[in-house]
């Protein structure tokens, strides 16, 4: 950077004030005066503007402190010095007039804008992972402090009392009033006459499956509501055309008559809650006399838009089933209880429509 | 509090509670029906809720492999 004496500015742009005691403003003035000058003569290409074609270029403004501590920006035609390690900042006046240039020139944006469109799509394919390769994880499990039974009672009897919608609790006798039996309590169901008849039905069908394998010792016993007694292809005892697919099934992993690993048996009905489980279990319909090792749970959520209740049932039933579990030859139970949100996710999709065909119970 | 969070605190609690109690396990068995994306795998249940025969293949499998691990004493 070449030194130029102040007076000797052919344009004396910078006014009649000395160089060494101009003040910021007259500093602006001028800046504002070299861009119109700049709009003019660089206007084609303003990084290529050499200091020399800069009337002002060789000046240096140097930030710096007055006596009276006011701020001051100074030029220094004879200081060429980098200031650098002072509390003073230099800058140059050609490359401030060219910025200013450069921002005010919009022919200069759709650069801006393809530079940041190419720096976002490098980042988004970076950042971008196939679903195929996404991994499923499970959430944290964190028990809670409370007690299981009651602030999670209250909260989902709330939700099925204000609930709105057909089906509301399966054992209601209308939909205005919920009639959703205790949990607790072992029940036989009694309404349709449909469900009965088709429960006892199951019931003595169970009955009979374990008196033919009484002598077996067995590995699991399946207790459940439709998802279990699928496994038999049934439905109340009755066959079920949809689902004799997986009896095949069944008998390849739970018989080892067919070649299984382990000895099972499945005793389902369709539509069963914990107090109809529990019914079972205590009337010794189902295990009493069974030699097994896991009693392999699944009934919890059944009971569609009485999912709520139903759901909360298990939670305390879970409780209930293993402090009266009747089992005189168990010797080891684990009771299993099951996935909540499997179900939750048909209910998301399916029930709100009361369009929708409904899977049977 | 919207359903999947419902039936996520279900699952929760009833996991506490299994683990609580002696002899009580709890399995949570969503994930063998889930797609990679986190949708329900209509392969598996073909009405959206109960196995047809490649569900319930994937289903019993998991329940030999939790029996013979309850079995084993692991």
């Amino acid at each position: 950077m070449r030194s130029r004496e102040p007076n000797n500015d052919p344009d004396n742009r910078l006014g009649e004030k000395p160089m060494e005691s101009l003040e910021i403003e007259d500093i602006h003035q001028s800046s504002r005066r070299a861009n119109a000058y700049d709009s003019d003569s660089y206007h084609h290409d303003a990084y290529t503007d050499s200091e020399e074609e800069s009337p002002i270029a060789p000046y240096e403004y140097r930030h710096r402190k007055s006596e009276h501590n006011d701020t001051t920006l100074m030029l220094d035609p004879d200081d060429a010095r980098p200031l650098v390690g002072s509390s003073m900042i230099g800058i140059n006046n050609t490359r401030l007039t060219a910025l200013q240039t450069v921002v005010k020139s919009r022919a200069c944006w759709p650069v801006y804008i393809g530079i940041a469109l190419v720096v976002s799509l490098l980042i988004a394919a970076i950042a971008y992972v196939p679903p195929a390769r996404r991994k499923v994880t499970r959430p944290d499990f964190i028990c809670p402090t409370e007690p299981a039974s009651s602030l999670f009672w209250t909260h989902f009897t709330h939700k099925v009392q204000t609930w709105v919608g057909p089906e509301r609790c399966r054992t209601g006798r209308n939909n205005d009033v919920c009639s959703c039996e205790d949990p607790t309590q072992p029940s036989i169901p009694q309404s349709p006459d449909s469900w009965r008849e088709g429960w006892q039905r199951a019931t003595l069908r169970n009955a009979a499956l374990i008196q033919d394998r009484k002598h077996l010792a067995l590995d699991v016993v399946l207790l459940g509501d439709s998802i279990t007694e699928h496994w038999l292809g049934t439905g109340f005892a009755e066959p079920n055309n949809d689902y004799q697919a997986n009896v095949p099934v069944y008998q390849s992993l739970f018989s080892k008559e067919h070649g299984a690993v382990i000895e099972g048996l499945a005793l389902g009905i369709i539509g069963d809650r914990c107090p109809n489980l529990l019914a079972r279990l205590q009337n010794n319909e189902t295990v009493q006399g069974l030699s097994v090792k896991v009693l392999w749970v699944l009934v919890s959520c059944v009971g569609f838009n009485g999912i709520f209740f139903v759901a909360t049932q298990c939670a305390d039933a879970l409780k209930f089933l293993h402090c009266n579990r009747s089992g005189p030859t168990t010797t080891r139970a684990a009771f299993v209880v099951w996935i909540v949100s499997w179900r939750a996710t048909w209910l998301l999709s399916e029930s709100c429509d009361s369009k929708s065909p409904r899977p049977p119970l | 509090m919207a359903f999947a969070d419902d039936f996520a605190e279900i699952n929760r609690r009833l996991s506490c509670i299994a683990d609580t109690l002696d002899d009580v396990v709890f399995f949570d068995a969503a994930y063998l029906f889930w797609t990679e994306d986190g949708g329900l795998n209509r392969t598996m249940l073909p009405d959206g809720l109960h196995p047809g025969e490649v569900g319930s293949r994937v289903w019993g499998q998991a329940i030999v492999d939790r029996v013979l691990k309850i079995d084993g004493g692991l």
